[in-house]
């Protein structure tokens, strides 16, 4: 059978399933790849509004601008990477990326109202780490298992 | 009456390479021309005739850019490519007793 010679019905509905089932690989690839991806950024900026909190501008400017550089360079970091990871991915998958990502950044902007409390609870301080990195996590732990 | 589902099949979409792409676009929001060309197993020079002759008919929207200094393609199905080729579904379902 030649490739461009049409197809009767049967035909059509057999070359459909191999279809998706071949680009299916494909998107579960590019999921894959994009939730691991998703995962390690989350952990990354939770870990940053958690060190954040040890390292308050009124005690330690030196640590708190050196904070928010790896902040400011894990974002410009995961804007590119995502520009480079993105390839194929299933229905509605950057769109729940997109919510991810911003609800974290939502979540550590949330942290630095935080810093004049100067919280010392490590309990607090791991609590603020999971909420930070709750939304992309979850997103990402979703991607990967999909 | 109702149209026989045979009179609903949609002729853009019987050409095998054009139903696979169809077929592989239906499942995600955008493809990169090279996922799409491995996933489907044809050359660049078929993937682009046909990916060009869907946009035409409104089917598919083709999108440029580029990553990094690498120009890169995307393709993704337009909402009326959408919903034609759902119809078109069916209609095989149909005219096969699946449905």
């Amino acid at each position: 059978m030649s490739a461009e010679n049409n197809l009767n019905p049967e035909q059509q509905l057999a070359a459909l399933a191999q279809a998706q089932a071949d680009m299916d690989r494909a998107v579960g690839y590019g999921s894959r790849l994009l939730g691991w991806y998703s995962i390690i950024v989350s952990l990354v900026i939770g870990a940053l509004a958690f060190l954040l909190q040890l390292y308050p501008p009124q005690k330690h400017m030196a640590g708190f601008i050196v904070i928010i550089g790896l902040y400011v360079v894990a974002i410009l970091a995961a804007s590119l990477a995502y520009r480079k990871l993105y390839r194929s991915l299933p229905i509605g998958a950057s769109k729940r990326y997109t919510w991810g990502f911003t609800l974290t950044i939502v979540f550590y902007a949330a942290s630095l109202a935080l810093l004049p409390q100067q919280l010392s609870s490590w309990a607090i301080l791991g609590l603020i780490w999971i909420v930070v990195s709750a939304p992309l996590l979850i997103v990402g732990i979703g991607m990967v298992r999909k | 009456m109702t149209t026989h589902a045979r009179n609903r099949l949609n002729d853009d979409f019987s050409n095998p390479v054009r139903l696979s792409i169809m077929g592989a676009l239906n499942m995600v929001e955008e493809a990169d021309f090279k996922s799409l060309k491995e996933a489907l197993g044809i050359s660049d020079s078929v993937l682009s005739r046909h990916l060009s002759a869907l946009e035409e008919k409104g089917h598919v929207k083709i999108r440029k850019g580029f990553v990094g200094k690498r120009p890169r393609t995307w393709a993704k199905l337009s909402p009326e490519g959408r919903s034609a080729f759902t119809g078109h579904v069916q209609a095989l379902k149909e005219v096969t007793g699946l449905a």
